[in-house]
């Protein structure tokens, strides 16, 4: 592989691993367009390469989150049970259903996920012990005081986690679009500890996907290695950046970059992208 | 060592090596090992997540936090199951 494409590919991947690493998504949406249309890749080759820089960019940013009570573990682990078993029931079905039904289905998804976020004010709950026995504290509140939240409404995020990992396996577009939002605006979490936890889920997701093409040798070594780099570095500078955003306008920037996906996902449900 | 941290290595350690590893394939790749060395060090980085759950796990079992443990071994028995089906059937 000659240089440019090299830090062609570096470059991609910091660009990806920065957005996953601030906002809590896989970088997908960003891998496999840019994979298969600058790059020229089939779509299974580019969805390999692209499962590699997802696992970079998450377990880059999860080791800073994790370390800093950002992420919360335990939520993680509960959710991405009913996550995974989607993504097996999705892997299924996908051959039953049109695709281009299940991307105008995410798409609306995600327009709705980015218009609660905009008009919905972000609600935490601190019971500070009582409650459903889900409290969690963080240390990323203003001035980073130390915050308690308590995670309501478990049984229905489990069940929409369940739908979350069914669409990303089938439609290919990352869970963390829709964990982020669901954990934030149903579930009450904080939006940094929702952001960070999903940083956490979407690596273990990807993990059965790339061990699976890896193991079949269809993994082009060179490309997943560079944006392997690329998307490490960039998850570096995505915890960076994320430390000195506000909740606030946090919020705002992710329903902006939920319409852009969107956008997206209606451009591949008409068969444009 | 609390469970956050341990976490947190596990994930730091397994990505770091496999990058170097991947890193140094890659400057090597006219050669005939640098593929070899490329495929491990990707192994090594495609793992660095179930290391994670793992250690987790052991360390929900050390502080004997049996609830949340149970959820980490249904955890990575749903990941083994989800990867021997996908393998079987493929």
């Amino acid at each position: 592989m000659d240089p440019v494409t090299v830090f062609a590919l570096i470059s991609v991947g910091i660009c990806a691993g920065t957005l996953g690493a601030i906002f809590g998504v896989g970088g997908g949406i960003i891998f496999i367009p840019v994979l298969t249309v600058l790059f020229g890749l089939p779509a299974n080759e580019a969805v390999a390469v692209s499962l590699v820089g997802i696992i970079a960019a998450s377990a880059g940013a999860a080791s800073h989150y994790v370390r800093d009570g950002l992420s919360n573990v335990r939520l993680g682990l509960l959710l991405e049970i009913t996550t995974s078993v989607g993504a097996m029931m999705g892997a299924v079905l996908a051959t039953y259903i049109e695709n281009w039904i299940l991307l105008l289905i995410f798409g609306l998804v995600l327009v709705h996920s980015a218009v609660s976020m905009i008009t919905k004010k972000e609600k935490i709950i601190d019971h500070s012990g009582g409650g459903s026995g889900m409290n969690f504290s963080y240390a990323g509140g203003k001035d980073l005081k130390t915050e308690r939240y308590e995670v309501k409404n478990v049984k229905g995020g489990l069940l929409a986690c369940t739908a979350a990992g069914l669409m990303s396996s089938m439609t290919g577009v990352g869970g963390g679009t829709v964990k982020v939002p669901l954990m934030n605006v149903y579930m009450h979490v904080p939006i940094k500890v929702a952001s960070a936890t999903s940083s956490y889920m979407i690596g273990i997701t990807a993990f059965s996907g790339a061990a699976i093409y890896f193991v079949h040798g269809d993994m082009l070594l060179d490309y997943a290695s560079a944006i392997a780099i690329g998307a490490f570095l960039g998850s570096v500078i995505g915890t960076r950046v994320s430390k000195i955003l506000n909740s606030k306008p946090m919020r705002k920037y992710f329903s902006i970059l939920l319409l852009g996906i969107s956008v997206v996902t209606f451009l591949k449900a008409g068969g444009v992208l | 060592m609390n469970m956050n941290n341990a976490t947190s290595a596990a994930l730091r350690y397994c990505l770091l090596f496999g990058l170097i590893l991947t890193a140094a394939g890659l400057m090597l790749s006219e050669y005939d090992c640098g593929d070899r060395i490329m495929r491990a060090g990707l192994l090594v980085l495609i793992l660095s997540p179930f290391a994670g759950v793992t250690v987790t796990c052991i360390y929900l079992i050390k502080e004997r936090d049996l609830k949340w443990a149970k959820v980490a071994i249904l955890l990575i028995a749903v990941i083994l199951i989800g990867l021997a089906l996908s393998i079987l059937n493929r």
